[in-house]
Formats: C-alpha cells, structure tokens, sequence
C-alpha cells in the first residue's frame, strides 16, 4: 500500500504536532529542574497521584516551587548536597519509609497517605511530621451513632493468625461508650471466611464494623458479608466509599486530595517561607495527626434494611449512594 | 489495589542511580548514624493507637554500615504490605447486562465480556464496531469503510439481525431491517463506560430478538464527563476525527454536550496503486447531550442526539451509482429510577428514535419507533429477586422509491407493533446454589405471539463463590422484520435482447414468513482465581430452526429471482474461554473461542456469514514512568467457511493493534500508534448482499492528541 502526495502533505502536518507535543512536557519538566520541595510518590496509582497533585497546588499557593517524582525514578543524590530539596513529601508508607531511611536528618519530611507510620518508622524521629490514613474510631463511633442511634453491640472479624487485626479492634474497643461492647469473631477459628461471618452475624449484633485489614478484607470476603448483611438485615459499616458504594449502609473513607493537602499545610507550617534547608526549628516536636474522614451513606441499602435516615444526617454525609 | 510482589517492594536500581555519587554514601550513613534514638517522653506525643509494639527492629548495624547504592538497593525493614493505604482505594467491580440488574460478572446466568472504558480509550479506536472484534467469540467482517458486521458466533453482516445491539438497554437497531449500522449511531467512544457483550440466546433478558448475543453500549454518566475534552485524530489516509465535549452541572443537574466530526477517505483514495473504483466515503457529525439528577433514591437520566451521516454507496446485487447519500438520524430518551420501600426499586423509559436513511443503492426510507418500558426489581421475597416488566413499541416505516432499482416495503409505508412481558427470577435456594428464571412472551404484528426462556443453576464450589460451575438452557426466537418480509428488490436491468424489465436481480415478496428459533443448552465454569487472575470457559451446543434465507427461485440465463424463505436449521457449537490479568500498572487478558456451525441443508443460505471456528485473542496494556501508557491488541482469526453462501472467500487473517499514549501533565494526552500492523486485513470481504467486493485499508498509522481542562 503506498501513499499518494496528499497523504505525505497530511503526515507532515501529523508530525508537527507531535513535536509540538512532545515539546510541552519537556519544557515543563525543564521548568520543575529545581524545586523547594519535592513531593516523592510509592508509586503511580491514582491515590498518591491525587494526593501529590493537592499538596502541590497547596505548596505552590505557599509560594513554593514543587517537583513531583516517583520514588522508582528518584536518584538517591538528588536529596543532598547542592540543588537538594529544602523539604520533603513523602506520598504513601513506601516513599516515606525510603525518605526516612536516605535523606539527610537536616531535611524536614512530610508524609501523607501512610496507613501505619509506626510500621514505617516515621514515628520516632524529631523532623518527621505527617498525616496517616488511620481515621480516630472515637469519630467513627459519633458517625455509627448518628446513623443508628440504637446500636450498641459491635461485630468484628479479626484473624488470630495476623495479631496486626486485633489492634484495630482493640483501638475501636478502647473509644467505645459506656454500654457498648464488641462481638469479634476469629476467621482463623472458622473453616471458612462465610461460617465467621455467619457467626458476627448471629451474635445479636447491631451492625458489623470493619477495618481496612488487608489480610481479613478481600473482594470475597466484603462480598460476603454484604450478602449476609442483606439476608439478616443488619448493616455494614464500611471502611472506604467504595465499600459503601458496594453496600455497606454507612462508612468512612479517606479522600487522597485532602491527605495531601492536610500534609501541605504541615509542611508549610513547619518550613516558613525564607527558610532554607535544616532552617526549621530544630526542637520542634513531630506532628502526626489523624486523617479527616469522609462520611458515606447507601440510601438504597438504607431502603433495604428498612434503616430510616434522618434528614440532618443525610446532610452530613459527604457522600450519599443512591442507586439500586 | 492487589498485594505487592517482592520484585516490586525492591525496586530494581536504575542505571543512573546505580552510580551514586560518594556524597549519597555519606548522607545515607550520617543519616542512620545521626538519627537519634527518641527519647522516651516522645513516645507519648504520638497518637496513642499506634501499635507501636509492632515497630520493626533496628536495622543491623552490619547493614547500616553498606552504603547502598540506590533506591532499589536499600534495605527498608519490613516492607511487606507497605502499600496498606491503597487498599482503601481499592474498587469493586459490577456488571449489568446478563440479568437487567447489577451482578458480578461471574456470577451471570450467560457468559459476559466487558471491554471497559480504559480498553477503549487506548485502543485508539475511533468506532465501536471495530472495537468488538477483540471480544471473545464475537466474528468481525469489515466490508467496507462504513459497513462493519458483527456477529456474536457469527451469523454476522452489515444486514444481519441476529446479535441485538442496545444502547443504555435501548434499542439501537434499524425499525426496518432489523439490523444495526454501528458507524452511524451518534455516539462517541469516549463517552462509553463499557461495552458488555453478553453470547447465546439473551431474548427472556433482553428483549424480542436478542438471538445470538446481545452488545450493550453503556454511557457514562453526565457525572462522570464533568470539564472540557478537546479529542482530535488523524491518521496516514487522512481520515480525522475530532470530539469536543463539556460537561458541567446546575444546580441538582449534570449535563453533558459532545459534537464532533468525523471524516474518512474512500478505501480507493486511502489506497494507492489499487485497481478498483470504490465509493466509500464518510463525512460524519454526531451531537449528543444528556442530563442526570440524583437524589437519594431517585435518579433521572435524560438524553438527545442527533446523526448526520454523508456516505458513498456500496454495490448492493451488483447495482452501483457512486453516488452519495445523506442519512440523518435523531435519538431521545428519559429514563426515571427510583427506589421503593424494603430495597424495592423500579424505573420507566420512554425513548424514540427517527433515522432518515438515503442509501443510492438500497432505497430512500423513513423509520421512526418509540418504546416505552416499565421495570420492578423486587428484592429477596424469601430468597427470590425478582424481577417485572415490560414494554410497548410502535414503529413507522416510510420507503420512498427514487428509482424502479429501490428497494420496496411491499405498500411503502406501514405501523408495526410490539408488546413484550417479562419476568425474572433468582433464587438463592442454597447457600451455594443460585437457580435463575427468566421467561418473557412478545408479540409481533407481524409474526404474532412467541417466547424467549432461560433457566440456569449456578453452583458455586467454595463459600466464597470464586469457583462457580453454571450450566443452563434458553430458547430465544428472531422476528423477520419488514425489510425481509415484505421486501421486494430488482436491480441491474438487462439490455437487448433480454425481455423488456428483465433484470439481473429480482426479489419476491415473501410468503408468510415464521420466527426463526433457536434452542441452547451451555455449561460453563467461571473463577476469581486471586485479586489478579479471572478465568473462564464456556461451553454450549445450539439448535436453530427455520433460519431465513434467500433461496433461488429462478433462473433464466443471467437473470435470478430470489426469495426469502425460512430455509432449514443448523447447528452450532463451541467453546471460549478468556484468563485476565490485573495488576496496578499490567492488565492483560488472552482468549480463544471454538464456534462451529454446521447446516442442516447444503447450500442453505442464511443471510449472514458463518463464524470462523477458530478465534484467538490478547490485549495488554502498561502503564510506565508514571505517564506512558503501551497498548496492545491482537485477534487471529480462521478463515470462513461460507458453505452456502453466495460469495466466499474471507482468508485467515489476523489483527495487532499498538498504541502509545504519553500524557501531558494532567491536562490531556497525545498517543501515536498502528492498526492492523501486519497489513493483513486489507482484503476483499464480501457482504451477503454484495458480488464485487474490493480491498479495505490494512495497517494505518494516527495520531491522536486529547486536551482536558
């Protein structure tokens, strides 16, 4: 198949646009050749890009020159010695678990989007400050109040075999009322995840709360459960939009956005415009501070489970699922 | 969100970071070094939840003391699980098409495939049709430029009625003939958020004449198309497409506005040094705008579009006129969801379509319907969803005769009317066992009363149905709509000393022509094998009856008077069987499919082709550094065994479609790529109604720049 003079014209012209295309990132990446503060992603999903994106234009509204890497891409030099970030922003528990380990101790570090910051070492360091996923249960019991006034009994589902599933629970336990108690079903004790399931459910339970466990909470298990929440009417309270959007009648989730904007705004307060790198009080005490929870609700499941929600707390939501 | 591979918790070093300067060294180890330990009043300031008892050990002092070279190359305690946070992100999937309300796409009571919106994006495909051929078990024909069959296991041709296509549930097939142009539904590809694809008999679900396959186009939601899309392409034959598309919301109302244009070149002006004339050109604009409301537990959707399609004429029965024709088309709906007391919910749509067609070599018609439907979904009446409904449909059809060559209704114009009830039922009869029903009765003015059926059992081996055997039965007929019933057609007059009105070509009105039917039984095996894997295998045998076809009459000299008649039946059979992957940055997927088809009659014509009994197929695609994202798509393809049919010859072929696609920060995207790029598709492919096929263009380089603001 060849191509007559027209089509040659026309490849010509397709040519010049992909160079001018290819021209606008390289000069953008030419722009961002030094930065203020370089914000450091664990990895390219869409979480860590969001939150990357907010904290920029947060820093950048600070006045501050940003440059945004993936960890994989980042040379370790590049942290030290001239031309070396004032700061740092570690997006996600590997970026900052990395940072922490290769960065010089002059250097301030923010992280954001860090599900355990113990577990990553971030917590016994004096120039680490941050923002973690964790969401404080006392708040999760004020949104599971607000939705189902009446409750009081809380089913859990841990895994004796992963000790780290317990700690949630016994966090949750430590912020409950007085009167409230926890039923927590072994998954391990069970031959299998439905048989525990069925057990949180038939221990006369108001609801079935749960933790983003990774080792407990697969697309089966959550699964599972909503299906058994239907059958016994009982709801699920969920620890992401999506599980809610999936089901669950009420739920918290994390919004990456306001992870690094959150994280931003520590930053911009422990690094004062003007100064430089190790400028920054070097007695101030590390910051670590709890995620803002959203607050999701299912209207439909809410129908489903005949759960009446009052028109103040359908305000509150931040999300409402509505369809079937 | 899966779980990490070790080989991704230790990143590989790059090669420039693998001869990091000596200053690294010393900031690596004066960091380890130099760090102090927290004192024990610091522990209190941290947030008292903690599990701070899980805090990895020190690092050795052995290891601090190796000064490692690069990011990959550092030791991190316990990096296991170190991306927890992203399992919040993590999404759930759902799919509608197999029972009208959502389920899991393993757990359907037919097979589904799904190409999803991030499929088609980076096809860089500018038509859905073409898009298809990368479906498990659906058979592909691209005739010309504009003319595209598609058949779910065969039975596939531009004029062929045998797989449904459905807009949003809606019905997106030509009133007259029952079949569907596909490059001239005024959509976009950029506005779709799947494309399912549901095989064998999908009638009790989906309506009268669902009788192989259904295709289901599902749009986004006004919602979700929010902010300014500049889409423009070009490719090496100079065909361009551009899109311009905004969406916004007022007040409790998101809206959504795409036009665009799209032009391709003849397949004789795209190809050079060719030695055939053809006609078919395309100058395309499309516009489409849609609304949506949503409250808690009431949801609106509305919508208008509006085709105008310039295209060549294509050689129907030897006729030519390298003319061009003006067909303009004209789609509105709205559709009012809401939820009921107890998880009830229900919805009613009304929609109507017009398409003004003005083919040269067929005929100059009018067709307008409006349907109106009513859905109840009634939830677990002890352990049975169900589901009601039904629908009302009156169709207008007005042939304009240009020429003595057009195409004829037998009267011209003429009302038909449907009227279609259906219920649906699953029930969770056990723990493990799901029993589903599905009945639906229509009736036709034309054909009269008839039934389509589905019961399926899906058992699943674990309690958490991963594993899930299915086996099933169904029964779904095709009504012969008046395209075919009352068409009559003679084309290509015969000079001297031919008779006067002697032509090449003649067709005769049909006798009463009865529903082709068609009987399944399939059995198949569906597994979420881990967070990554999905497998599936399909298997199936199928029985058709009265198949239309058009059987020779007459024949004097060159002269041949045809008929359509309900010919004979044939029987049909195969597998398919489709493993995806997924990943964070991989998602890939490989297919094959065994479709045998087999004639009762030798020499039966049945109006479309038979399928290619083997079909394979893979798509890939990788996201890399962050912004380039690679795309592969391929299909082989057998050759087709046309027994029977009036014209042959469709070789093995196949298909490697690559894209690369680089992003331009967060504001747009620019993708270079090829399709066809073995050039292997260029052949001549018949139509059913064509004599003299000519080449297609094979392997066609684009470009295609995206701005989103």
């Amino acid at each position: 198949m060849r191509l007559n003079a027209t089509h040659i014209a026309r490849r010509a012209f397709a040519a010049l646009l992909w160079a001018a295309a290819i021209c606008a990132p390289a000069s953008d990446a030419a722009a961002q050749a030094s930065s203020d503060v370089l914000i450091v992603r664990s990895g390219d999903a869409e979480a860590y890009q969001q939150a990357a994106d907010a904290a920029a234009d947060r820093l950048a509204g600070g006045g501050r020159r940003v440059r945004d890497v993936l960890l994989s891409d980042l040379k370790p030099a590049a942290l030290a010695g001239a031309g070396a970030p004032e700061a740092l922003l570690a997006v996600g528990s590997e970026a900052a678990a990395a940072l922490n380990e290769a960065a010089p101790p002059s250097t301030l570090l923010v992280y954001c989007l860090v599900a355990d910051p113990a577990r990553a070492r971030l917590l016994d360091q004096r120039n680490i400050h941050g923002v973690s996923t964790d969401i404080d249960p006392a708040r999760q019991i004020e949104i599971i109040e607000d939705v189902l006034p009446g409750a009081r009994v809380v089913g859990a589902l841990y895994k004796s075999g992963a000790p780290a599933t317990r700690a949630s629970i016994d966090a949750l336990r430590a912020a409950l009322p007085r009167g409230w108690r926890i039923e927590a079903v072994d998954i391990d004790a069970h031959p299998s995840v439905a048989k525990a399931v069925d057990e949180v459910f038939s221990r006369g339970v108001d609801l079935l709360w749960t933790s983003p466990e990774r080792e407990i909470y697969d697309q089966a298990t959550v699964r599972q459960a909503l299906l058994t929440s239907l059958r016994n009417k009982i709801p699920v309270f969920g620890f992401s939009a999506s599980f809610v959007r999936a089901g669950a009648l009420l739920g918290v989730s994390v919004n990456p956005g306001d992870q690094g904007r959150q994280a931003a705004a520590l930053l911009l307060q422990k690094l004062p415009e003007g100064a430089g790198a190790g400028h920054h009080p070097p007695g101030d005490e590390p910051t670590h501070v709890k995620a803002n929870p959203r607050f999701a609700l299912n209207a439909a499941v809410a129908e489903q489970l005949g759960v009446r929600i009052r028109s103040g707390v359908r305000a509150a939501a931040d999300q409402i699922f509505g369809d079937h | 969100m899966q779980e990490m591979t070790p080989s991704r918790r230790r990143r590989p070093a790059c090669a420039a970071a693998a001869i990091a300067s000596a200053l690294l060294c010393v900031s690596v180890t004066h960091a380890q070094e130099e760090r102090p330990d927290p004192p024990p009043e610091e522990e209190e300031q941290v947030q008292p939840e903690a599990p701070l008892e899980e805090a990895p050990e020190e690092a050795p002092e052995e290891e601090a003391a190796t000064p490692p070279e690069a990011f990959g190359d550092l030791d991190f305690p316990d990096m296991d699980g170190m991306d927890d946070e992203l399992f919040l992100f993590e999404d759930i999937p759902v799919v509608v098409s197999a029972g009208r309300r959502e389920q899991q796409q393993h757990m359907t009571s037919m097979p589904v495939s799904v190409l999803s919106s991030d499929d088609l994006h980076f096809s860089g495909l500018t038509n859905i049709a073409e898009a298809l051929q990368f479906v498990p078990g659906v058979d592909f024909l691209q005739i010309d430029r504009n003319r595209i069959g598609v058949g779910v296991r065969g039975m596939h041709d531009f004029t062929s009625d045998r797989t449904l296509t459905l807009v949003d549930g809606r019905n997106a097939t030509d009133p007259a003939f029952g079949n569907t142009l596909l490059m001239r539904l005024p959509l976009f590809i950029e506005d779709l958020e799947r494309v399912e694809v549901a095989r064998g008999p999908g009638g009790a679900a989906w309506g009268a004449n669902a009788f192989n396959g259904v295709i289901n186009l599902i749009t986004k939601d006004p919602e979700d198309t929010q902010g300014l899309l500049f889409n423009a392409q070009i490719n090496e034959f100079g065909d361009h497409f551009t899109q311009v598309r905004y969406g916004d919301t007022i007040g409790e109302w998101a809206y959504r506005i795409s036009g665009g244009f799209e032009s391709r070149e003849s397949s004789d002006d795209a190809i050079d040094g060719d030695s055939f004339d053809s006609n078919d050109l395309a100058r395309n604009t499309r516009l489409n705008a849609e609304l949506s409301r949503r409250r808690p537990g009431e949801r609106v959707r509305a919508g208008v579009s509006f085709g105008r399609f310039e295209e060549g004429d294509f050689e129907t029965l030897l006729r030519r006129e390298f003319d061009t024709g003006v067909s303009e088309s004209a789609r509105a709906f709205i559709r009012l969801e809401r939820d009921l007391d107890g998880g009830d919910s229900a919805h009613v749509q009304w929609y109507a379509n017009y398409l003004g067609a003005d083919d040269p070599t067929l005929n100059k018609r009018t067709t307008f319907e409006t349907d109106i439907e009513a859905q109840l979904n009634l939830v677990d009446r002890d352990g049975h969803d169900i589901t009601l409904g039904g629908n009302m449909r009156g169709v207008h059809v007005d042939g304009i005769v240009r020429d003595p060559q057009d195409f004829r209704f037998d009267g011209d114009a003429f009302y038909d009317a449907w009227l279609g009830a259906f219920v649906l039922d699953r029930w969770q009869a056990r723990e493990r066992l799901i029993i589903e029903g599905q009945a639906r009765i229509d009736y036709y003015t034309e054909t009269g009363v008839d039934f389509s059926g589905r019961i399926a059992a899906l058992f699943s081996l674990d309690d958490e149905d991963k594993h899930v055997l299915r086996l099933s039965a169904a029964r779904a007929f095709r009504a012969p709509q008046r395209g075919l019933s009352h068409a009559t057609f003679q084309s290509v007059p015969l000079p001297p000393p031919a008779p006067p009105d002697t032509f090449l070509n003649t067709l005769v009105r049909a006798d009463d022509l009865d529903n082709e039917g068609t009987f399944i039984v399939e059995a198949g095996y569906s597994a979420v094998l881990d967070e990554q894997w999905t497998f599936r295998i399909d298997a199936y045998h199928q029985q058709y009856d009265d198949l239309i076809g058009a059987a020779i009459l007459a024949q004097n000299g060159p002269a041949t008077v045809f008929q359509l008649q309900n010919i004979d039946g044939a029987e049909a059979w195969g597998v398919e069987t489709e493993l995806t992957f997924t990943q964070d940055n991989l998602t890939a997927a490989v297919w094959y499919a065994y479709n045998e088809f087999e004639l009762d009659r030798p020499g039966q014509n049945i109006r479309g082709h038979l399928p290619s009994e083997n079909k394979v197929g893979a798509r890939a695609r990788v996201h890399l550094f962050d912004s380039l994202t690679l795309s592969a798509n391929y299909r082989y393809s057998d050759a087709q065994n046309d027994e029977g049919q009036f014209v042959t010859g469709i070789p093995t072929n196949h298909r490697l479609d690559l894209t690369i696609a680089q992003a331009l920060g967060q504001r747009g995207e620019i993708m270079v790529g090829v399709t066809d790029l073995f050039d292997d598709t260029d052949f001549a492919a018949p139509a059913v109604t064509s004599f003299a096929p000519h080449e297609t263009p094979g392997r066609s380089f684009f470009l295609r720049v995206q701005l989103h603001f």
